[in-house]
């Protein structure tokens, strides 16, 4: 991102938007969606919501037990690279591996939520997220996490130095509050056995309901990119670079 | 200096993002962490999706080999669904007296692997039996061809 990498570590791009309704959700809202965007997302799916939850039984002893959420659509396209979500003034753009750059996800993006408003006419956003989950694969054994990052764990002097999985958050404010980046980068399974798989989250989000209009949205977008972009040139090293091959 | 090594039982997938606890010692916070207990079902990124029903599945299940048990849920995704819908089920044929465990089971000579769900129940054998066999009728049978042969069960006395 920013620099242009031949094997980004990219593993998904996504546009999620979440809406203050001007009217209760109407059930046709995914038909009339689907109608607008099936030449290129052409697949269906539902998506069931599970959860779990803990209820209590007789003796004090906590069960899990399974609880369903409402249901969203998802609509792929034929390569399943690309798929569009909805549910209840929700709308999510999501783009995998291999990521199209940013040139040509922003114009999906924006298309995408034309259709969407055009048909929900919702009243103003309540949350817009844009992330990029990055996935780091190491064919090693044990790294040196400040070769590669500038973003890591900090263990006091007097703890071991050496560590098996961590995770890390933060927030950090943007536009007097307005917007937030999480940052999150964390040990995630591996895939392989013997692979030290790395994940570096950076999540964009306007948290302040109605902080643009509708039609603030494509430079809302610019300025998100820019800050993610940003943030995770901050986060690596040269020698992540070279694993991403970085083209000059 | 810092290390990292890789790992055979990867915990972190675990509670993805955790709960803030007041009192941190992340000191550079000037606005509360928000949104961190979100459910998966909110979750709209399609990978992180995976990890945590992954994770959800391991407040279910008791996974007897965890890495080998993960590894294979991550590249047989299409196994996750049946896995929440199978616990459902058990408990409804099974009582809810019961543990369900999950075994990764492998034989390299042969080129197979498979996931097994172990149902360990207080039961004598004989019921036993019977609710296995109505296991099968009730629900595995209807979903038999969709698995591929990667996964099966057993029940085994608790």
């Amino acid at each position: 991102m920013g620099k242009k990498y031949k094997n980004p570590p990219i593993v998904e791009a996504l546009c999620e938007f979440q809406f203050v309704p001007s009217q209760p959700w109407d059930i046709t809202i995914y038909g009339m969606l689907y109608e607008k965007i099936k030449d290129e997302f052409p697949v269906k799916q539902q998506q069931v919501g599970f959860g779990v939850a803990v209820q209590p039984r007789e003796g004090g002893v906590l069960e899990p037990k399974i609880e369903f959420g409402p249901p969203q659509m998802q609509f792929f396209s034929n390569d399943k690279i690309s798929l569009v979500q909805v549910g209840p003034d929700l709308l999510t753009v999501n783009h995998l591996r291999p990521y199209p750059t940013w040139g040509k996800f922003k114009p999906l993006i924006l298309k995408i939520f034309g259709e969407y408003i055009d048909i929900a006419n919702p009243k103003g956003f309540r949350r817009i997220g844009l992330r990029y989950i990055n996935k780091i694969d190491f064919d090693q054994h044990e790294i040196e996490l400040m070769d590669y990052f500038n973003y890591y764990p900090s263990i006091p002097n007097n703890l071991p130095q050496t560590y098996k999985t961590f995770q890390v958050t933060v927030e950090i404010p943007y536009n007097n509050e307005r917007d937030t980046l999480r940052l999150t980068f964390a040990t995630i399974i591996p895939e392989k056995p013997k692979v030290l798989p790395l994940l570096l989250d950076l999540d964009y989000i306007m948290i302040i309901p109605e902080g643009i209009a509708l039609n603030e949205l494509p430079d809302w977008l610019e300025d998100a990119h820019t800050a993610i972009e940003n943030a995770f040139e901050a986060c690596i090293k040269d020698n992540c670079r070279k694993l991403f091959e970085e083209v000059k | 200096m810092m290390q990292l090594l890789s790992q055979e039982y990867n915990r972190s997938i675990t509670g993805y993002y955790p709960l803030y606890k007041e009192g941190s010692a992340l000191s550079t916070i000037i606005h509360p962490l928000i949104d961190f207990s979100r459910y998966f079902e909110d979750e709209t990124s399609v990978f992180i999706r995976k990890l945590k029903k992954i994770s959800r599945l391991e407040r279910l299940y008791y996974f007897h080999n965890p890495d080998e048990v993960k590894r294979f849920l991550l590249t047989h995704e299409y196994l996750i669904e049946y896995l929440f819908e199978a616990y459902d089920q058990i408990r409804k044929i099974f009582g809810e007296d019961i543990e369900v465990h999950l075994e990764y089971e492998i034989d390299l000579e042969e080129e197979w692997d498979e996931l097994f769900i172990v149902i360990k129940s207080p039961y004598p054998s004989e019921k036993a039996i019977e609710l296995e066999r109505k296991l099968f009728e009730e629900w595995f049978v209807h979903i038999i061809d969709k698995l591929n042969n990667k996964l099966n069960f057993t029940e085994e006395p608790l």
